[in-house]
């Protein structure tokens, strides 16, 4: 679902990703760690395009979304991030951010709708090898594709799916529904924060990406983070990459963990030089 | 994908935009602003002359030295009416109302202070007798342009005491009193804002031709444009406007480069404004005395002129005069919205690339326009629609659109690129494009900059004279540019009238642009409010 291929950034002269490699297929899920300031935060960037790589690729699906200096737009990748400062939009309620994407992704508050799943998740352009562009899919913005739209390249039938949640049940399991008619200026720290894992997961995207969803949350806001990830993060149409400095979040979430060296991926205890 | 829309869909996250829309905006700023010059050297009719003489000759030197001689002095003036406008007032309760004041008189063109003086000399004529001189020449020259750019220098000197943050300026009350503090600390740190405020009215002033002419005052603008509207080869005009031109570009150029610095490098936080520093009561009196006369030439210079208006245009407004002032009020608001609306469009993903950094080669032809007098902008597509394959499009006013899109484009963009370079990308724009994409939600975010570029364009585009009255269609007029007729014929009743309804219409458009400007602090201030997972738990 996830392929990144020789991800190289760059600052200052400073090399901050070296040639990462990584594969994370349809219903994985990865949790990253490594010290402050050592690319974590820039690699979900990349992935969700909002950051140019110095080179290598990104494929989302078996599609093209990065290529060097080549990127697509982030709303057209099907990636949801949980941002690290939240990001919410101080003009929307809490119910509004969430049934903004809900309807975007063909759902209203109260409903569910399946999410996609390609068959290109076996790999780098799937069965057949090719690496279709992710525009070509004509996906709807910030929609992925709906197994009943979207048409695979063999005719294959979609793998088993599982619902994507809808707005008002995610308001139920963070713990934010007597907080649904409320503004971000009106949040605690821990509130915005649920409100943010809660929008990303809301998106039904592809690839969901999560930075940092349990920084600095006390015990009671961490659980509701928790039992959400666990209920919601593992999906069979999705990849979920999770940077994350709270151990215990991989073994919670049955998650590969990779750790951050020097600026390339490493995965302990697997051989080799890297987690392809 | 192919070529074609693998290039369409390509994303630039610098910019944060498609390439496509980036380049696009790109190919109109330079149609608009560079796109007629190229037609004009090209060689259509009217084009350039290798037979046009490069030197300026004696009387046109002298010319150039009177155009100097008045942007220095406009530059002074503004300089000290400015500066002691905003330090008398800064520590007080009037800080606010002097703020907006200043903002509005910062978009009254020049014009209509010389129609308020005109108006006043009339008024006192017709009460005391004729006794009182008709204002002219090139003191009164320099008093119209220096006190009507005077605001500009007031809001540069905002800026340079808002750098000076809470803690400095209570840390230098407690080394020394304010009066000698002042001398030691404060005089150094805006000596540089000092220069670059009187640069900027320099430079502005360098090239008008409006004013001088309504004073009958020869200046190398007034004579180019005088040769250029009485049928001159445009090539020898162009010839001898190098030394305006380059001037006038250098000075922009430097006092351009200044200011981004500074307001880049400006800090956030309190400023030390509301500290002791500033109170006027603890100042040695030389100090608030010095000051006060400083101020007065801005409040004299800008309030007297506006009796004179109000004095000139007292009377029923239901004169043939105002009624036939509508179609010329309704062009320059067509016009005007929508040059500010297509300047809007153009600029947004424009100065969102040019925020985000981009080569100094790649900057500089965006940029250079800015720096250029307006009567070449005039010249160049008054030639440009006069060309028969155009002249149709000319008669229906795509001239005029054009001419004024193209003044008021290099200002929206420097809007645009300070504004985002000064505030930062808004809150929650990356998840808005993660999420929703460019549409209407980042719109949204986006909302404040994005009126403040538009009203900032309107204003421009209002008041402007420069360059209408070379690109005007044969049969229309604007408002300015009918006042502006009107004034060869002297000050009456209602040519006060429309010059009233015109500052009113800037005033008003410059109210709300002050307004747009407050919401700035006020987002900061949401922002601060928001509580941050490092601060806030749970």
């Amino acid at each position: 679902m996830l392929r990144l291929e020789n991800l190289t950034r760059t600052f200052a002269n400073r090399i901050l990703l070296d040639r990462i490699s990584l594969h994370l297929e349809a219903g994985g899920v990865a949790v990253i760690r490594g010290p402050s300031g050592c690319g974590k935060t820039t690699l979900l960037r990349l992935i969700a395009g909002l950051d140019r790589p110095n080179d290598g690729r990104i494929l989302i699906g078996g599609e093209r979304v990065t290529d060097g200096a080549w990127l697509l737009p982030p709303w057209e990748r099907g990636v949801a991030l949980a941002f690290q400062d939240d990001g919410l939009w101080p003009h929307l309620t809490i119910r509004q951010h969430l049934d903004v994407l809900a309807a975007a992704a063909g759902r209203t508050t109260g409903s569910s709708a399946p999410a996609a799943v390609s068959p290109a998740d076996t790999g780098p352009g799937g069965p057949t090898g090719q690496i279709p562009d992710a525009g070509r899919a004509g996906r709807s913005p910030a929609s992925p594709p709906t197994s009943a739209s979207l048409s695979f390249p063999d005719s294959r039938p979609s793998p088993a799916f599982r619902p994507s949640p809808d707005a008002g049940s995610l308001l139920a399991d963070l713990g934010l529904t007597a907080l649904a008619d409320r503004y971000p200026a009106t949040l605690s720290g821990g509130e915005a924060r649920r409100v943010s894992v809660a929008r990303a997961l809301v998106a039904a995207p592809r690839v969901l990406l999560l930075d940092e969803p349990l920084a600095h949350l006390d015990a009671a806001s961490r659980t509701l983070v928790e039992q959400a990830l666990l209920r919601h993060g593992r999906h069979p149409g999705r990849a979920t990459l999770i940077v994350s400095h709270e151990s215990g979040l991989e073994t919670l979430l049955g998650a590969r963990l990779l750790e951050f060296v020097a600026g390339r991926l490493d995965e302990p205890g697997s051989p080799g030089p890297g987690p392809a | 994908m192919n070529f074609i829309g693998s290039a369409v869909a390509a994303w630039d996250p610098a910019a944060r935009q498609r390439r496509v829309v980036v380049w696009a905006a790109t190919a109109v700023y330079l149609a608009v602003l560079v796109g007629p010059f190229l037609v004009l050297v090209a060689g259509l009719p009217g084009g350039w002359s290798p037979a046009a003489p490069l030197l300026p000759d004696r009387r046109l030197l002298g010319l150039l030295g009177n155009s100097l001689l008045v942007a220095a002095g406009s530059a002074t003036l503004g300089v000290l009416g400015g500066w002691g406008t905003t330090l008398l007032t800064a520590g007080t309760r009037l800080a606010g109302l002097v703020r907006v004041a200043l903002t509005v008189l910062l978009f009254v063109p020049p014009y209509l202070h010389t129609l308020g003086w005109m108006s006043l000399s009339d008024v006192l004529r017709s009460r005391l007798g004729g006794g009182v001189p008709f204002p002219q020449g090139l003191a009164w020259t320099t008093i119209v342009l220096g006190t009507a750019f005077a605001p500009l220098a007031a809001l540069v000197a905002w800026q340079a005491l808002a750098g000076l943050g809470r803690s400095a300026g209570e840390a230098v009350v407690l080394a020394a009193p304010p009066g000698r503090a002042w001398g030691r600390v404060l005089w150094p740190a805006w000596r540089g804002p000092l220069l670059d405020s009187w640069l900027v009215i320099f430079w502005l002033t360098l090239a008008d031709y409006g004013v001088p002419m309504q004073f009958q005052l020869p200046v190398l603008a007034t004579e180019l444009v005088s040769s250029f509207v009485g049928g001159a080869s445009p090539a020898a005009v162009l010839a001898v406007s190098w030394p305006l031109t380059l001037l006038t570009a250098l000075a922009g150029g430097l006092a351009l480069v200044r200011l981004a610095r500074r307001w880049t490098a400006t800090p956030g936080g309190r400023s030390a404004v509301g500290t002791a520093l500033f109170d006027p009561a603890r100042w040695p009196a030389a100090w608030t005395g010095g000051l006060a006369l400083a101020a007065s030439l801005l409040v004299l210079g800008a309030g007297l002129p506006c009796l004179g208006l109000g004095l000139g245009a007292a009377g029923p407004w239901t004169g043939p005069g105002v009624g036939a002032a509508w179609p010329a009020l309704a062009v320059s608001l067509t016009v005007g919205l929508l040059a500010a609306g297509l300047a809007t469009v153009v600029v947004v993903p424009l100065g969102d690339r040019l925020a985000a950094g981009l080569p100094a080669a790649a900057a500089l032809p965006l940029a250079l326009p800015l720096l250029f007098p307006a009567l070449l902008l005039g010249f160049s597509h008054a030639l440009t629609w006069t060309t028969p394959w155009l002249s149709w499009a000319h008669a229906h006013g795509a001239g005029l659109l054009a001419a004024h899109l193209g003044r008021i484009l290099p200002f929206c963009l420097a809007l645009a690129v300070l504004w985002r370079r000064g505030a930062g990308a808004p809150p929650g724009e990356d998840a808005a494009l993660v999420f929703a994409g460019g549409g209407w939600l980042r719109a949204r975010l986006d909302l404040p900059r994005r009126v403040g570029i538009l009203l900032l364009g309107l204003l421009l585009s209002l008041r402007d004279l420069d360059v209408s009255l070379l690109t005007v269609p044969p049969g229309r007029e604007t408002l300015p540019l009918r006042l502006f007729n009107l004034m060869h014929y002297g000050a009456g009743s209602e040519v006060a009238r429309l010059g009233l309804l015109l500052a009113l219409a800037v005033g008003l458009a410059a109210a709300l642009l002050r307004r747009v400007a407050d919401l700035l602090p006020e987002r900061a201030a949401d922002l601060a409010r928001l509580p941050r997972p490092e601060s806030t738990r749970g």
